[in-house]
């Protein structure tokens, strides 16, 4: 027999049941106890650092146009020759030798490093140049539209009204969102593409192996090919357009890059989270750059759009694309090319202004025609200078000129080439020449290069060539950082010093000691934006009475490397150019009493368009002959 | 259905019911399931590494901030809920922002948090290339416990005119000429400086004046940028060598009053140096 259970077992089992599993839950529940905690009370200790503050570190500023070669995939820079400023490269003839810096007189080996002079000058007093203060964004204590913290749960939560305010208030706004991210530590910073660039600029055997051959003049060495090239920090699909000098315009392309290149990319950021560099070229067609060209360059402004998988970016600039041309002077295979390098950051960490330079001889012509050189023994020396005061005949035969760069570093190889048919010893040089950092941005003057030739015969030295050309350096924002003690009165006589520096310790400017009992309360450091790539380091501490030399804050103030011209309404919005800010800041003295303090920057920049006027870019004239 | 099936079906119902009672239950008293949000974070009043400080204020999920800058890769930078003009630290990863590491300055407070504690940028030995001067910046002080400071400042009432204080990049300048070396310095770059503690600050002219043989001359300057002018003065010059020049240029301060500062230099005519023509 069956009997079915009556409906109110059917009903109240579950139904208790389910009670008493929400009771279990609720007893069983896991209460919280990770930090942060829920509720801390205020004075709680601070639990271990891992733990409170996790890493987790901001994307990168980012930069077109300073760029470390290391970090470039695919990039060769072995071999290459540290040569200081003023001496010569000796340039091997023969097949297998190699470059060596020289003493351009003796010819013997030298290794000097040069230090540009760097030393501090005097802060000036007072110096808050006018910026608009930041909006008292305050709220009015019985507004009650920010909840102070602490605030008891169901109340609003705390909303700083500088966040929402118009103008903004300097820094950024933020929300607490009370959670670690799901993925702590580094992340990809976002796609970055660089300033167009020629690949001549050192970048020609880069390109050639990326592009592989698919090129219209397969033939043409890489050095003389007119390709363009930029630089990306992630994986992407790129593509060009273009406007030549003459307005015409360049059709929409595509741009390579190497498979290869990604698939070593994406092992360097999931093995050791660096985020390489990768290149992207486009050879154009030698009869189209022809067609354009003057003098055996033409000038292309660049629009370049990348797109990745995490998001898009633009670029733009001028490219100087030179063109093989039936030069008369049979010593060069390749003629003298100058081409942009933009700004690289050496060891010293200063940003020198820096243009690379091209050229191949051929070995068999070294001798000049009427000469005494004993051919089985001429040796061959090469200088390179950037020069003012004088242009490079000045330079070289009446030493008017001063030479301005700061060194170079240069690659020397000599392999064989087919020359009007036969095969003959050529002798390739590429290297970059880096002019002095601490002159002012703009610095124009001439890039000079004269080869000698002498067979170790005293007098016997004989100028083979003196090329040159008219160059402009990039321009580079000006920084003034000042910062006013804006207090009634330091307690016990104590006064503000104030420091100036960058990583290295080294001052930009002397230490002022700022006071209210002398009225000097303010001091201003003056300094370049390429003198100080990394931030300028300003430290406050308070000197006098009891506390000698108790530390007070230290400020890393950024420094925009990238020309932004505050000028460009354009360049505004589209670089995030800002032209500096003003913080006042209440400092604890540790005594219960504090200091208030106002840090100003100001940046300023010349006026001009980029667009117009590339000024984060090197100017380049034809190069020319010398009569020697 | 049977009445065996019926039971079991009541049996495994009713354990279902408790199960979803429990895990329902369980759910809705937990803050989180993984640990990792808080309703409110803590902001220190310059943390140190070692733990010792104290919180001074919590805020809230869902606040929304101002940040001043950061400290290391651990630490933002914030307006101090309690004094806006107070910095306050709040662990960076409990921040969501769109700001860039070049957007925010680095600011190390006394204990140097996020630096290396073995060469923190405060303790740094600082030399200068000239080899003249090595200092020692800030030794390492006891980390402080401040639970809660309520502090003001307050600016007296300013009745003091701003410090205006004009310099040149030459002490000189040549009346306009197109003979080197003259035409090279022919142009003189002037840059003025503002100091006062009622912000904002504003240059309110600058003009220069000088005699010459036809009377007295003024030359407005020309702004290049910011607080930067430049004068050139293409005629009316000294008759023979040189003349003072006295730049004079008005500035005021955040509350209106009006300072004055004064620069002489020398305006020289190309002929007397040797710049014929």
């Amino acid at each position: 027999m069956s009997r079915r259970p009556p409906v109110a077992l059917l009903v109240g089992a579950p139904l208790l049941l389910l009670i008493a599993g929400g009771v279990a839950g609720y007893v069983t529940r896991v209460k919280p106890t990770a930090a942060p905690p829920a509720v801390t009370v205020v004075g709680a200790s601070m639990p271990a650092l891992d733990v409170a503050a996790p890493t987790q570190p901001l994307p990168h500023a980012p930069n077109t146009a300073v760029f470390d070669p290391a970090t470039i995939l695919g990039l060769d820079l072995s071999g290459r020759v540290a040569v200081p400023a003023g001496a010569a490269v000796h340039l091997p003839l023969a097949a297998g030798g190699v470059g060596e810096a020289v003493d351009p007189d003796s010819h013997e080996a030298v290794t000097a490093a040069f230090v540009p002079d760097r030393r501090p000058v005097d802060a000036a007093p007072g110096g808050l140049p006018p910026i608009a203060a930041t909006p008292n964004t305050q709220a009015p204590p019985d507004d009650g539209s920010s909840a102070p913290d602490n605030a008891p749960p169901g109340t609003d939560v705390f909303t700083d009204p500088c966040a929402t305010a118009q103008p903004t208030c300097v820094g950024a706004s933020g929300d607490v969102t009370g959670r670690t991210p799901d993925t702590p530590g580094d992340t990809v910073d976002p796609l970055m593409v660089s300033m167009p660039l020629a690949a001549e600029a050192g970048y020609a055997d880069l390109c050639n192996r990326i592009e592989a051959g698919s090129i219209p003049e397969p033939g043409l060495a890489p050095a003389s090919r007119p390709t363009v090239m930029v630089l990306l920090n992630q994986p992407s699909t790129v593509a060009l357009t273009g406007t030549w000098a003459d307005g015409s315009t360049l059709d929409k392309t595509t741009m390579t890059t190497l498979p290869a290149d990604d698939t070593e990319w994406n092992r360097a950021w999931s093995e050791q989270h660096a985020q390489r560099l990768l290149a992207a070229c486009i050879t154009l067609p030698l009869d189209l750059v022809r067609s354009h060209a003057k003098a055996g360059a033409a000038t292309l402004h660049v629009e370049v759009l990348a797109i990745s998988a995490s998001g898009r970016a633009q670029s733009e600039g001028q490219v100087l694309l030179t063109i093989p041309t039936d030069d008369t002077d049979p010593l060069f295979v390749d003629r003298l090319t100058v081409a942009d390098h933009g700004e690289q950051r050496l060891a010293d960490g200063l940003l020198y202004p820096t243009v690379h330079v091209h050229y191949a001889i051929v070995a068999n012509a070294v001798v000049p025609a009427g000469s005494t050189l004993d051919p089985a023994k001429v040796q061959v020396y090469a200088e390179h200078a950037l020069v003012d005061g004088g242009d490079c005949n000045g330079w070289a035969a009446e030493q008017q000129a001063r030479d301005r760069s700061a060194g170079s570093a240069f690659t020397v190889r000599s392999e064989i080439r087919t020359v009007s048919g036969r095969d003959r010893d050529v002798t390739v040089v590429d290297g970059d020449t880096y002019l002095d950092p601490t002159l002012p941005g703009g610095w124009q003057g001439q890039l000079c290069l004269r080869l000698t030739g002498t067979d170790g015969v005293v007098a016997k030295v004989f100028t083979l060539a003196l090329l040159g050309g008219d160059v402009r350096s990039p321009r580079t924002a000006e920084y003034a950082v000042s910062v006013l003690l804006s207090d009634p009165a330091l307690p016990d006589g104590r006064q503000l010093q104030v420091s100036w520096s960058v990583d290295d310790g080294t001052l930009l400017c002397n230490p002022a000691t700022l006071t209210t009992d002398t009225g000097e309360r303010t001091g201003t450091c003056s300094t370049i934006a390429r003198l100080a790539p990394e931030g300028i380091l300003v430290a406050l501490r308070i000197v006098g009475g009891d506390a000698e030399g108790t530390p007070l804050l230290g400020i890393r103030v950024p420094v925009n490397t990238g020309y932004c011209n505050p000028d460009d309404p354009w360049a505004w919005v589209g670089d995030g150019c800002s032209t500096g800010f003003n913080q006042p800041l209440q400092l604890p003295l540790g005594d219960e009493a504090v200091v208030r303090v106002v840090l100003q920057v100001n940046r300023s920049a010349p006026e001009g368009s980029i667009a117009t006027d590339p000024s984060n870019a090197w100017q380049l004239g034809p190069i020319s002959s010398f009569l020697v | 259905m049977s009445s065996t099936a019926s039971r079991l079906a009541l049996v495994i119902g009713s354990l279902a019911a408790a199960g979803a009672g429990w895990f329902g239950a369980h759910r809705l008293a937990d803050d989180d399931s993984t640990g990792s949000v808080a309703v409110a974070v803590n902001f220190y009043d310059c943390p140190a590494a070692d733990g010792s400080t104290l919180s001074v204020g919590q805020l809230r999920a869902g606040a929304t901030v101002q940040l001043l800058g950061v400290t290391g890769d651990r630490w933002a930078v914030i307006r101090s809920p309690q004094d806006p003009e107070r910095p306050a630290w709040v662990p960076l990863a409990m921040i969501r922002t769109s700001a860039s590491a070049g957007d925010l300055p680095q600011l190390t407070c006394a204990d140097a948090v996020g630096i290396p504690t073995t060469a923190p940028v405060t303790t740094a030995v600082v030399t200068t290339i000239a080899g003249a001067t090595t200092t020692v910046f800030g030794e390492t002080v006891p980390p402080t416990s401040v639970i809660e400071t309520t502090t003001s400042s307050t600016i007296p009432i300013d009745i003091e005119p701003p410090t205006v204080t004009i310099t040149s990049d030459r002490p000189y300048l040549y009346v306009l000429s197109t003979t080197p070396p003259c035409s090279d310095e022919d142009a003189l770059d002037v840059t003025i400086a503002l100091a006062d503690l009622s912000l904002p600050l504003s240059i309110r002219s600058i003009v220069a004046t000088w005699d010459s043989p036809a009377g007295p001359q003024t030359a407005n300057l020309v702004p290049v940028s910011g607080n930067h002018f430049r004068l050139e003065v293409p005629t009316n010059g000294p008759a023979t060598g040189e003349t003072p020049l006295t730049l004079t240029a008005k500035g005021a301060d955040g509350v209106g009053n009006v300072g004055v500062g004064q620069l002489v230099v020398s305006l020289r005519t190309p002929l007397s140096f040797g710049c014929a023509g």
